[in-house]
């Protein structure tokens, strides 16, 4: 009986698509834009995907994939979750929340948890999203990301409700603050808010950093790295993930 | 005893607008349009429009405006007017109630809601206005029968409304249990099989100013808990809330949670400069709270049993708590009428209503 429904519902499986799947991660992560490694492995299979579309896999199985495929492929740099934020417990809470930990379900309650309407509350939305355990809220209620576990699928990024985790390069430097308010008002909420005091964009030398609603943003394609900024911010509101 | 106090001209108001038709530095007059559907409730000089504080916990786009005098626009009353006029007019008061047709129009007079004994003092103040006003609604849906619920124990009301009541206007006593007074529930509780529309005591009355007297919505009746004097305010829209306290006599100590429109369905406030708005009926002050910890669903089903939808309020907060939404969706998430009983009941202090509401959020983002 086993004999026959084995040859009976016998299916097809390419043996190319196995040894990718052994080589991704198994995460299901979706981070390739596919419901999962099967399907992300299929089409790999068919050549429909270069192999580097999976962010979350190292570079070794990433090559190993490309050598099945008789592919070469080129290493991407690595892009870790950053929160735009550095506030966290250090910029002042109007009330005590007492309800769901998540920030989405905190979202629908209150929008005003923070004296600041823009920064992270801290309730742990990208943490959950997280399915490689990649992420933790630290001690100042802000998340921090294992940037070794991170495997970059950006998940945590959709989940959060503000919109302030970017994914960035561990080489890059951001303007650690979303808030727009205006100057005088972040400087009485928050110790490390962006006041919009401009002295990064007079001392940026390439010119790379602008001032937009009270707030400096860095145009990454122009940041050459240099950390003159980081140095300079009379808030500590720039700097990298690291 | 008067039951409704009215109180003084406040310093200022905030007016939520969505798209304000008024400039800073303009004048207003009581009832002067300053948004689609929305009315100044004071006269003075706007001075300021910018987002402020909402009770439901947003920020929104508002207009502040300071008092001076008491000028008010003048309104002029329509004479017999035809279901569509009456439509227009009450679009235009701003008035949020939905018109269809139906066979039967349905106010509630319960107070079923703790802590809130708005309706029951609108009655007693209002009678004849209320008739009114449900006449206008009838005629308006092109409903032959008018329906009052009133609860049992308001046995003063029900002789008032009985006495100016008129020919199709019926007045039925209710259970003051709470839930009850829940629009598509309290359908249920008086009529099975025919189309009704449910109203308010409160809305009628407004419907009543809006053809009777031209006026706008302006001002609404609160019952406010927890203040010095508990009292029935009618309140201006726009008032901020710690004006309304200090009429009813200040705080009674240093408050802890200050609540809108009840302990069940109602939203805590950080602070008491949130305004009065449309739709706000109580004003609850609590001086002793303690917040206890969530523990883990033991599967008692309390929250089964008092749930008026007969929902599984277990399986939807556990599931939305492990992000399982689907499973929400299958168990009929979409239905909750998020009353709050089964949050009340919850012996594990479980944010049922929250986590339900989470997971109505998340599967409307899904679609």
């Amino acid at each position: 009986m086993l004999v026959w429904a084995s040859r009976k519902f016998h299916v097809e499986i390419d043996p190319k698509m196995e040894a990718i799947l052994e080589l991704l991660p198994g995460a299901n992560c979706g981070a390739c834009g596919y419901a999962g490694c099967v399907a992300a492995a299929e089409r790999i299979a068919k050549r429909e995907l270069s192999p580097n579309v999976c962010t979350s896999a190292s570079f070794a199985s990433i090559k190993s994939i490309g050598e099945i495929m008789g592919v070469s492929v080129e290493e991407k740099e690595k892009e870790v979750p950053i929160t735009l934020c550095n506030g966290g417990v250090n910029c002042i809470s109007i009330f005590r929340y007492d309800g769901v930990e998540d920030c989405r379900a905190a979202m629908l309650i209150s929008e005003m948890e923070k004296a600041c309407s823009y920064g992270c509350i801290g309730h742990g939305s990208c943490v959950k999203a997280c399915p490689f355990d990649a992420l933790s809220i630290n001690e100042d209620g802000l998340p921090v990301v294992d940037e070794y576990a991170c495997r970059g699928c950006g998940l945590c990024v959709d989940a959060c409700p503000k919109g302030i985790l970017v994914m960035a390069k561990l080489s890059e430097v951001y303007v650690l603050c979303s808030s727009q308010d205006k100057g005088k008002y972040v400087k009485e909420i928050c110790e490390f808010g962006c006041i919009g005091c401009g002295i990064c964009v007079k001392a940026c030398p390439s010119e790379a950093i602008t001032l937009t609603n009270n707030l400096a943003v860095i145009d990454q394609e122009r940041c050459n790295g240099c950390g003159i900024c980081v140095e300079k911010c009379p808030r500590n509101a720039i700097g990298g993930v690291r | 005893m008067k039951q409704i106090t009215t109180m003084k001209m406040p310093e200022k108001v905030v007016i939520p607008v969505s798209e304000p038709l008024v400039d800073v530095g303009e004048m207003v007059k009581v009832g002067q349009k300053i948004g689609e559907g929305e009315h100044s409730s004071v006269s003075g000089e706007v001075v300021a429009i910018s987002k402020l504080p909402h009770p439901f916990g947003k920020s929104v786009l508002s207009a502040v405006i300071k008092t001076s005098g008491d000028v008010s626009v003048e309104f002029q009353p329509k004479k017999n007017p035809s279901p569509d006029e009456i439509k227009q007019i009450i679009k235009e008061a701003g008035i949020p109630a939905e018109l269809s047709p139906s066979d039967i129009v349905i106010l509630n007079g319960t107070d079923e809601k703790p802590y809130v004994t708005a309706n029951h003092a609108l009655m007693l103040e209002y009678p004849d206005e209320i008739i009114k006003g449900l006449k206008i609604l009838m005629k308006a849906t092109g409903a032959s029968r008018g329906i009052i619920g009133i609860g049992v124990s308001d046995s003063d009301a029900m002789e008032i409304m009985n006495a100016t009541r008129e020919g199709g206007i019926e007045t039925i006593p209710l259970k003051t249990t709470y839930t009850q007074g829940m629009e598509d529930l309290l359908k249920h509780a008086i009529i099975r099989d025919a189309e009704a529309m449910v109203s308010t005591v409160g809305m009628a009355k407004a419907v009543y100013d809006a053809v009777f007297m031209g006026k706008p919505l302006i001002e609404t009746v609160v019952t406010v808990t927890g203040a010095r004097e508990t009292q029935n305010v009618l309140a201006r829209i726009g008032t901020p809330l710690r004006s309304i306290i200090e009429h009813c006599g200040g705080y009674k100590g240093e408050p802890k949670k200050i609540i809108v429109n009840g302990p069940m369905t109602g939203v805590a406030q950080p602070t008491d400069e949130v305004p009065v708005i449309k739709g706000t009926y109580g004003i609850l002050i609590q001086y002793d709270v303690q917040m206890e910890e969530t523990q883990p669903c033991i599967d008692c089903a309390r929250c089964v049993d008092v749930c008026p939808m007969n929902l599984l309020p277990n399986v939807l907060a556990t599931s939305a708590d492990n992000a399982r939404f689907d499973i929400c969706a299958t168990y009929r998430v979409v239905d909750c009428v998020e009353c709050g009983a089964c949050a009340y009941a919850c012996p594990s202090k479980i944010p049922i209503v929250q986590l339900i509401k989470y997971a109505k959020a998340e599967l409307e983002g899904e679609e």
